[in-house]
């Protein structure tokens, strides 16, 4: 007798589709973390440095005119501004002052030192200088958090000292004019927000002309014939918008 | 300290002893640079000042003064002064070897009084004087 047979299975419904998911909003991307590296920058930029400037070389080729002599170091107030492009590159323009004494010529120096006991300066002594030119630099890591960067510059400076004697009433200020060959630069940008780090920066450049203002006895121009090179060595750190 | 600046020193000594009737107070120096200057001049056979000038040399490193002065019809100076010198080129002269004259700022700090006899190119005579201060030759004599 054959085995009874189970009797076959009803067949299986159509499994329905399944529902399709609910849509899901893509996740908000997370808050920038305050320790992200920024990426790499691109459009305007400007960055402020500051420190301290050395000078070096000689103002003229006349005899013992160093360029110390006449400057004592000074603290410079530099600015930079452009803008970033192909990620590594700035271009742009420098514009800077600095401000400090006279050198350390011993004669000035006797002259500058009012040692009466009046509580009263009757020689004041300084000296200033200023720059202007355009720069190029470039990134090695511009999307990292320690950028190196180096810079070369170009354009015009000046530099002057003056002396205001209120005991006898005169005045002199000598001011020198001329162009920066080359303004080398270098230095890190540690990048945040703002971004901040050390740099060197060495501008050869040589005097064309002085001037010399005698207040009331005379303003005479002279274009310097014995030219010499000198350099303001600057070392400080540097603030960066948009590193 | 230059004779000068210890003739400041002591005025302004005894105007403070003069004025508070001590020495409290007072010290040999304000300070200032040395100021020297060198006058240049041209005379005529019959003392008549021609033309001239005062360049005062500044005191600082750096500072040059370059000036053109007419002496003398047909004579004329070239002066270029700087902080530790002068020098003085006469246009115009003959002779032209006598023609520079280069002058130390320790020789015109004291008083300097220098002539010398001049024949220009179209042979007119003068005498140039160089003299510091520029007054030296307007100041009463002392004898």
């Amino acid at each position: 007798m054959p085995a009874p047979t189970a009797p076959p299975a009803p067949p299986l419904a159509a499994a329905p589709p399944p529902a399709p998911a609910a849509a899901v909003p893509p996740a908000p991307p997370p808050p920038p973390s305050l320790n992200a590296v920024p990426p790499a920058a691109s459009g305007f930029q400007i960055a402020f440095r500051t420190g301290a400037m050395f000078p070096l070389g000689e103002a003229s080729g006349a005899a013992a005119d160093d360029l110390s002599r006449r400057y004592a170091w000074q603290i410079p107030f530099l600015l930079d501004v452009g803008g970033r492009f192909a990620r590594s590159f700035f271009v742009g323009g420098y514009l800077g002052f600095g401000i400090g004494s006279t050198g350390s010529d011993a004669r000035v120096d006797a002259a500058c030192n009012d040692d009466d006991d009046n509580g009263k300066n009757d020689i004041a002594c300084s000296a200033a200088s200023f720059r202007i030119g355009v720069e190029l630099e470039y990134s090695f890591a511009p999307d990292q958090r320690l950028n190196p960067w180096i810079g070369y510059g170009i354009g015009f400076e000046g530099a002057s000292a003056s002396i205001k004697d209120d005991y006898a009433g005169l005045d002199e200020s000598d001011s020198s004019t001329g162009i920066t060959f080359a303004d080398f630069k270098a230095g890190f940008d540690l990048r945040h927000k703002v971004g901040f780090g050390p740099f060197i920066d060495l501008a050869l450049g040589q005097y064309r002309q002085t001037t010399t203002d005698l207040g009331e006895r005379g303003k005479y121009r002279y274009t310097i014939e014995e030219r010499a090179l000198h350099a303001w060595l600057t070392l400080g750190l540097r603030f960066v918008v948009n590193p | 300290m230059s004779t000068r600046t210890r003739l400041h020193g002591l005025a302004r000594c005894a105007l403070a002893l003069a004025t508070y009737g001590s020495l409290f107070g007072c010290s040999p120096s304000p300070g200032g640079p040395e100021y020297t200057e060198l006058g240049v001049r041209a005379e005529d056979a019959s003392r008549v000042v021609l033309g001239g000038a005062c360049i005062p040399l500044p005191v600082l490193p750096g500072g040059t003064i370059e000036r053109d002065v007419t002496l003398a019809p047909g004579l004329s100076a070239h002066v270029l002064a700087v902080r530790d010198s002068v020098d003085v080129t006469l246009r115009g002269v003959e002779d032209q070897a006598a023609a520079h004259r280069a002058l130390s700022q320790t020789t015109l700090y004291d008083t300097f009084v220098e002539n010398l006899p001049v024949t220009t190119d179209t042979g007119a005579h003068y005498t140039v004087w160089f003299t510091s201060p520029c007054n030296a030759l307007d100041e009463p004599q002392n004898n």
